[in-house]
Protein backbone atom coordinates (compact mmCIF):
# COMPACT_ATOMS: atom_id res chain seq x y z
CA UNK A 1 0.00 0.00 0.00
CA UNK A 2 2.84 2.19 0.70
CA UNK A 3 4.67 1.82 -2.33
CA UNK A 4 1.37 3.22 -3.84
CA UNK A 5 0.91 5.67 -2.21
CA UNK A 6 4.62 6.81 -3.21
CA UNK A 7 4.21 6.28 -7.10
CA UNK A 8 0.59 7.90 -6.90
CA UNK A 9 2.18 10.72 -5.04
CA UNK A 10 5.28 11.22 -7.58
CA UNK A 11 2.33 11.10 -10.63
CA UNK A 12 0.91 13.57 -8.90
CA UNK A 13 3.92 15.66 -8.79
CA UNK A 14 4.96 15.30 -12.33
CA UNK A 15 1.95 15.84 -13.85
CA UNK A 16 1.43 18.78 -11.66
CA UNK A 17 4.82 20.13 -12.80
CA UNK A 18 3.90 19.25 -16.51
CA UNK A 19 1.10 21.21 -16.43
CA UNK A 20 3.05 24.43 -14.49
CA UNK A 21 5.61 23.87 -17.84
CA UNK A 22 2.79 23.02 -20.26
CA UNK A 23 1.59 27.16 -19.98
CA UNK A 24 5.04 28.32 -21.20
CA UNK A 25 4.80 28.61 -24.88
CA UNK A 26 6.98 29.83 -27.41
CA UNK A 27 5.34 32.52 -30.20
CA UNK A 28 6.85 33.39 -33.46
CA UNK A 29 6.17 35.37 -36.98
CA UNK A 30 7.85 35.70 -39.69
CA UNK A 31 5.65 38.47 -41.44
CA UNK A 32 5.39 40.99 -38.71
CA UNK A 33 4.97 44.90 -39.69
CA UNK A 34 7.05 47.54 -39.00
CA UNK A 35 6.55 50.92 -40.03
CA UNK A 36 8.02 54.69 -39.23
CA UNK A 37 6.54 58.09 -39.58
CA UNK A 38 8.71 61.19 -40.04
CA UNK A 39 6.98 64.52 -39.71
CA UNK A 40 8.73 67.35 -40.82
CA UNK A 41 8.14 70.93 -41.65
CA UNK A 42 8.61 70.32 -45.24
CA UNK A 43 7.60 66.41 -45.73
CA UNK A 44 5.79 63.52 -44.62
CA UNK A 45 8.16 60.45 -44.81
CA UNK A 46 6.42 57.10 -44.11
CA UNK A 47 7.54 53.52 -44.39
CA UNK A 48 6.74 49.80 -43.57
CA UNK A 49 8.07 46.67 -43.48
CA UNK A 50 5.97 43.56 -43.58
CA UNK A 51 8.70 41.20 -43.28
CA UNK A 52 9.72 41.20 -39.62
CA UNK A 53 11.12 38.35 -37.40
CA UNK A 54 9.59 38.12 -34.01
CA UNK A 55 9.93 35.54 -30.87
CA UNK A 56 8.14 35.31 -28.09
CA UNK A 57 8.53 33.57 -24.59
CA UNK A 58 5.77 33.87 -22.93
CA UNK A 59 7.14 32.25 -19.79
CA UNK A 60 10.04 34.41 -19.05
CA UNK A 61 8.70 37.47 -21.23
CA UNK A 62 11.92 37.48 -23.42
CA UNK A 63 11.23 38.98 -26.67
CA UNK A 64 12.94 39.74 -29.82
CA UNK A 65 12.70 40.96 -33.25
CA UNK A 66 14.88 41.16 -36.11
CA UNK A 67 14.39 43.54 -39.85
CA UNK A 68 16.03 43.90 -42.72
CA UNK A 69 16.49 47.40 -43.63
CA UNK A 70 16.18 46.99 -47.17
CA UNK A 71 12.68 45.26 -46.98
CA UNK A 72 11.54 48.93 -46.18
CA UNK A 73 9.21 50.22 -48.44
CA UNK A 74 8.58 53.95 -49.45
CA UNK A 75 6.60 55.34 -52.32
CA UNK A 76 9.04 57.29 -53.45
CA UNK A 77 11.82 55.41 -55.19
CA UNK A 78 13.93 58.33 -54.79
CA UNK A 79 13.11 57.91 -50.71
CA UNK A 80 13.88 54.62 -50.69
CA UNK A 81 17.06 54.82 -52.38
CA UNK A 82 18.34 58.18 -49.90
CA UNK A 83 16.84 55.81 -46.62
CA UNK A 84 18.96 52.94 -47.58
CA UNK A 85 22.35 54.41 -48.85
CA UNK A 86 22.77 57.79 -46.92
CA UNK A 87 21.09 57.11 -43.64
CA UNK A 88 20.67 53.52 -42.60
CA UNK A 89 23.80 52.14 -44.51
CA UNK A 90 22.32 49.32 -45.46
CA UNK A 91 24.64 47.72 -47.36
CA UNK A 92 27.22 48.32 -44.01
CA UNK A 93 24.54 47.72 -41.65
CA UNK A 94 21.77 45.45 -43.44
CA UNK A 95 19.31 44.38 -40.17
CA UNK A 96 17.97 46.13 -37.01
CA UNK A 97 17.51 44.27 -33.98
CA UNK A 98 15.59 44.16 -30.84
CA UNK A 99 16.17 41.85 -27.85
CA UNK A 100 14.73 42.69 -24.72
CA UNK A 101 11.84 40.99 -22.22
CA UNK A 102 8.46 42.10 -21.28
CA UNK A 103 9.19 43.37 -17.91
CA UNK A 104 5.57 42.02 -16.09
CA UNK A 105 5.05 39.36 -17.99
CA UNK A 106 3.99 37.29 -14.74
CA UNK A 107 0.98 39.67 -14.70
CA UNK A 108 0.02 38.65 -18.49
CA UNK A 109 -1.65 35.62 -18.99
CA UNK A 110 -1.53 34.90 -23.02
CA UNK A 111 -3.83 31.52 -22.63
CA UNK A 112 -6.90 33.40 -22.05
CA UNK A 113 -8.61 36.52 -24.31
CA UNK A 114 -7.80 40.08 -23.32
CA UNK A 115 -5.90 42.85 -23.65
CA UNK A 116 -2.88 43.22 -22.02
CA UNK A 117 -0.62 46.22 -21.18
CA UNK A 118 2.98 45.25 -21.68
CA UNK A 119 6.08 47.19 -20.18
CA UNK A 120 8.95 46.27 -22.72
CA UNK A 121 12.68 47.04 -22.24
CA UNK A 122 15.74 45.54 -23.74
CA UNK A 123 18.43 46.76 -26.49
CA UNK A 124 17.62 47.84 -29.82
CA UNK A 125 20.11 48.20 -32.82
CA UNK A 126 19.72 50.55 -35.50
CA UNK A 127 22.63 51.26 -38.30
CA UNK A 128 25.31 49.31 -35.67
CA UNK A 129 24.49 51.61 -32.55
CA UNK A 130 22.57 49.88 -29.45
CA UNK A 131 21.13 51.44 -26.98
CA UNK A 132 18.67 50.71 -23.83
CA UNK A 133 15.13 51.55 -24.66
CA UNK A 134 11.70 51.16 -22.36
CA UNK A 135 8.30 50.69 -23.78
CA UNK A 136 4.62 50.29 -23.45
CA UNK A 137 3.05 47.83 -26.15
CA UNK A 138 0.11 45.74 -25.72
CA UNK A 139 -0.68 42.02 -26.49
CA UNK A 140 -4.08 41.47 -27.51
CA UNK A 141 -5.37 38.04 -27.43
CA UNK A 142 -8.78 36.91 -28.93
CA UNK A 143 -9.99 33.27 -29.52
CA UNK A 144 -6.54 32.37 -28.59
CA UNK A 145 -4.31 33.99 -31.38
CA UNK A 146 -1.89 36.44 -29.61
CA UNK A 147 -0.95 39.95 -31.42
CA UNK A 148 1.07 42.79 -30.09
CA UNK A 149 1.43 46.35 -31.07
CA UNK A 150 3.20 49.14 -29.73
CA UNK A 151 4.04 52.69 -30.91
CA UNK A 152 7.37 54.33 -29.63
CA UNK A 153 9.34 57.48 -30.41
CA UNK A 154 13.28 56.91 -31.59
CA UNK A 155 15.80 60.22 -32.39
CA UNK A 156 17.62 59.47 -34.74
CA UNK A 157 21.29 61.32 -33.81
CA UNK A 158 20.76 58.41 -31.29
CA UNK A 159 22.18 56.43 -33.66
CA UNK A 160 24.15 57.95 -35.50
CA UNK A 161 22.18 58.43 -38.32
CA UNK A 162 23.31 61.75 -40.16
CA UNK A 163 20.98 64.10 -41.45
CA UNK A 164 22.44 66.75 -44.07
CA UNK A 165 21.47 70.03 -42.90
CA UNK A 166 20.34 70.32 -46.65
CA UNK A 167 17.38 67.97 -46.18
CA UNK A 168 17.06 68.86 -41.88
CA UNK A 169 13.89 70.20 -42.78
CA UNK A 170 12.78 67.60 -44.79
CA UNK A 171 13.15 64.76 -41.94
CA UNK A 172 12.09 64.89 -38.79
CA UNK A 173 14.64 64.37 -36.24
CA UNK A 174 12.50 62.25 -34.28
CA UNK A 175 10.76 59.24 -35.80
CA UNK A 176 7.66 57.36 -34.34
CA UNK A 177 7.56 53.63 -34.82
CA UNK A 178 4.62 51.30 -34.97
CA UNK A 179 4.92 47.79 -34.47
CA UNK A 180 2.00 45.06 -35.49
CA UNK A 181 2.56 41.74 -34.99
CA UNK A 182 0.14 39.44 -35.32
CA UNK A 183 2.15 35.68 -33.15
CA UNK A 184 1.56 32.02 -34.16
CA UNK A 185 2.54 29.24 -31.95
CA UNK A 186 5.86 27.73 -32.42
CA UNK A 187 5.57 24.22 -32.80
CA UNK A 188 8.79 22.37 -31.21
CA UNK B 1 22.05 90.13 -72.66
CA UNK B 2 19.12 88.14 -73.91
CA UNK B 3 20.80 85.55 -74.83
CA UNK B 4 22.49 84.44 -71.59
CA UNK B 5 18.70 85.11 -70.07
CA UNK B 6 17.44 82.49 -72.54
CA UNK B 7 20.35 79.91 -71.51
CA UNK B 8 19.60 80.36 -67.98
CA UNK B 9 15.89 79.79 -68.26
CA UNK B 10 16.23 76.75 -70.34
CA UNK B 11 18.86 75.27 -67.80
CA UNK B 12 16.29 76.35 -64.95
CA UNK B 13 13.31 74.29 -66.59
CA UNK B 14 15.52 71.30 -67.51
CA UNK B 15 16.71 71.40 -63.63
CA UNK B 16 13.04 71.93 -62.34
CA UNK B 17 12.27 68.88 -65.04
CA UNK B 18 15.02 66.55 -63.94
CA UNK B 19 14.37 67.24 -60.79
CA UNK B 20 10.48 66.91 -61.27
CA UNK B 21 11.21 63.58 -62.71
CA UNK B 22 14.13 62.46 -59.86
CA UNK B 23 11.39 62.87 -57.10
CA UNK B 24 8.88 61.05 -58.95
CA UNK B 25 11.46 58.46 -60.33
CA UNK B 26 9.39 54.96 -60.54
CA UNK B 27 10.83 51.74 -58.18
CA UNK B 28 13.23 49.81 -60.55
CA UNK B 29 11.37 48.07 -63.02
CA UNK B 30 12.42 44.42 -61.53
CA UNK B 31 10.58 42.63 -64.72
CA UNK B 32 12.93 44.45 -67.07
CA UNK B 33 16.03 44.51 -65.06
CA UNK B 34 18.75 41.48 -66.17
CA UNK B 35 19.51 39.86 -62.88
CA UNK B 36 22.81 39.89 -60.90
CA UNK B 37 22.67 36.47 -60.00
CA UNK B 38 20.73 33.26 -60.54
CA UNK B 39 20.59 30.18 -58.95
CA UNK B 40 19.23 27.65 -57.13
CA UNK B 41 16.98 28.42 -53.78
CA UNK B 42 19.34 25.49 -52.38
CA UNK B 43 22.01 27.28 -53.54
CA UNK B 44 21.36 30.96 -52.00
CA UNK B 45 20.40 30.05 -48.40
CA UNK B 46 23.52 27.42 -48.52
CA UNK B 47 25.65 30.22 -49.28
CA UNK B 48 24.23 32.63 -46.20
CA UNK B 49 24.42 29.82 -43.88
CA UNK B 50 27.84 29.17 -44.75
CA UNK B 51 29.00 32.87 -44.67
CA UNK B 52 26.61 35.49 -44.36
CA UNK B 53 28.98 38.80 -44.53
CA UNK B 54 29.91 37.56 -47.88
CA UNK B 55 26.82 36.54 -49.18
CA UNK B 56 25.52 39.68 -48.21
CA UNK B 57 28.67 41.44 -50.33
CA UNK B 58 27.29 39.15 -52.85
CA UNK B 59 23.78 39.55 -53.07
CA UNK B 60 22.53 42.15 -50.61
CA UNK B 61 20.98 45.02 -52.96
CA UNK B 62 21.25 43.17 -56.18
CA UNK B 63 18.06 41.74 -58.57
CA UNK B 64 18.21 37.87 -58.49
CA UNK B 65 16.83 35.09 -59.79
CA UNK B 66 15.65 32.02 -57.95
CA UNK B 67 14.46 28.88 -58.90
CA UNK B 68 13.05 26.24 -56.48
CA UNK B 69 10.47 23.81 -55.51
CA UNK B 70 7.35 26.12 -53.59
CA UNK B 71 6.40 24.86 -50.25
CA UNK B 72 4.05 27.80 -49.56
CA UNK B 73 1.96 30.41 -51.12
CA UNK B 74 0.01 32.55 -49.37
CA UNK B 75 -1.65 35.82 -50.80
CA UNK B 76 -2.24 39.59 -48.96
CA UNK B 77 -5.30 41.45 -48.65
CA UNK B 78 -3.61 44.88 -50.84
CA UNK B 79 -3.07 41.97 -54.46
CA UNK B 80 0.41 41.33 -53.40
CA UNK B 81 1.96 37.38 -52.59
CA UNK B 82 4.43 35.48 -51.23
CA UNK B 83 5.90 32.16 -52.07
CA UNK B 84 8.63 29.71 -50.10
CA UNK B 85 10.99 27.91 -51.57
CA UNK B 86 12.41 24.78 -50.51
CA UNK B 87 15.89 24.68 -49.06
CA UNK B 88 18.41 22.29 -47.62
CA UNK B 89 17.44 23.13 -44.29
CA UNK B 90 14.02 22.14 -42.64
CA UNK B 91 14.14 25.68 -41.25
CA UNK B 92 15.23 28.17 -43.68
CA UNK B 93 13.48 28.90 -47.00
CA UNK B 94 13.69 31.81 -49.43
CA UNK B 95 10.94 33.98 -49.39
CA UNK B 96 10.01 35.74 -52.58
CA UNK B 97 7.24 38.48 -51.19
CA UNK B 98 5.69 39.62 -55.23
CA UNK B 99 4.17 42.69 -56.94
CA UNK B 100 0.53 42.81 -57.46
CA UNK B 101 1.08 42.37 -60.93
CA UNK B 102 2.05 38.77 -60.58
CA UNK B 103 -1.57 37.85 -57.96
CA UNK B 104 -2.87 36.03 -61.06
CA UNK B 105 -0.08 33.30 -61.36
CA UNK B 106 0.60 33.00 -57.92
CA UNK B 107 -3.08 32.02 -57.32
CA UNK B 108 -2.67 29.30 -59.60
CA UNK B 109 1.05 27.76 -57.88
CA UNK B 110 0.63 24.99 -54.77
CA UNK B 111 3.06 23.47 -52.86
CA UNK B 112 5.64 21.17 -54.61
CA UNK B 113 5.58 23.06 -57.82
CA UNK B 114 8.45 24.58 -59.66
CA UNK B 115 9.34 28.12 -60.05
CA UNK B 116 11.27 30.88 -60.75
CA UNK B 117 11.38 34.40 -59.28
CA UNK B 118 13.14 37.78 -59.96
CA UNK B 119 13.56 40.17 -57.13
CA UNK B 120 15.77 42.40 -54.93
CA UNK B 121 17.21 40.47 -52.38
CA UNK B 122 17.21 42.31 -48.91
CA UNK B 123 19.26 39.75 -46.75
CA UNK B 124 18.71 36.67 -44.37
CA UNK B 125 16.82 36.36 -41.04
CA UNK B 126 15.35 33.56 -40.37
CA UNK B 127 14.66 32.99 -44.13
CA UNK B 128 16.69 34.46 -47.36
CA UNK B 129 13.92 37.52 -48.41
CA UNK B 130 13.00 38.64 -52.14
CA UNK B 131 11.66 41.99 -52.47
CA UNK B 132 9.21 43.06 -55.48
CA UNK B 133 9.69 39.79 -57.21
CA UNK B 134 8.24 38.97 -60.55
CA UNK B 135 8.00 35.21 -61.59
CA UNK B 136 10.17 34.47 -64.11
CA UNK B 137 9.36 31.12 -65.78
CA UNK B 138 5.52 32.32 -66.52
CA UNK B 139 3.72 30.15 -69.68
Amino acid sequence: MKKVSKIFLGLVVAIALCSVSAEAQKYFTRDGVISFHSDAPLEKIEAINKSVTSVLDSESGAMEFAVLIKSFHFEKALMEEHFNENYMESGKYPKATFKGKVKNMSDIDLSVDGEYSAQVSGDLTIHGVTKAVETIGTFKVANGAVSAMSKFEVAVADYEIKIPKVVKDNIAEIVEISVAIDFKLLEQ
Amino acid sequence: MKKILLAGLVLAVAGIGIGYYMWNKPHQNIAKTKPAHTLAATSLVDAYQADEAAANDKFLGQVIEVSGEVTKVSMNADGTSQVMLKSNDLLASVTGNLQESEASYVESLKAGDQVTIKGECTGMLMDVILERCVISNKE
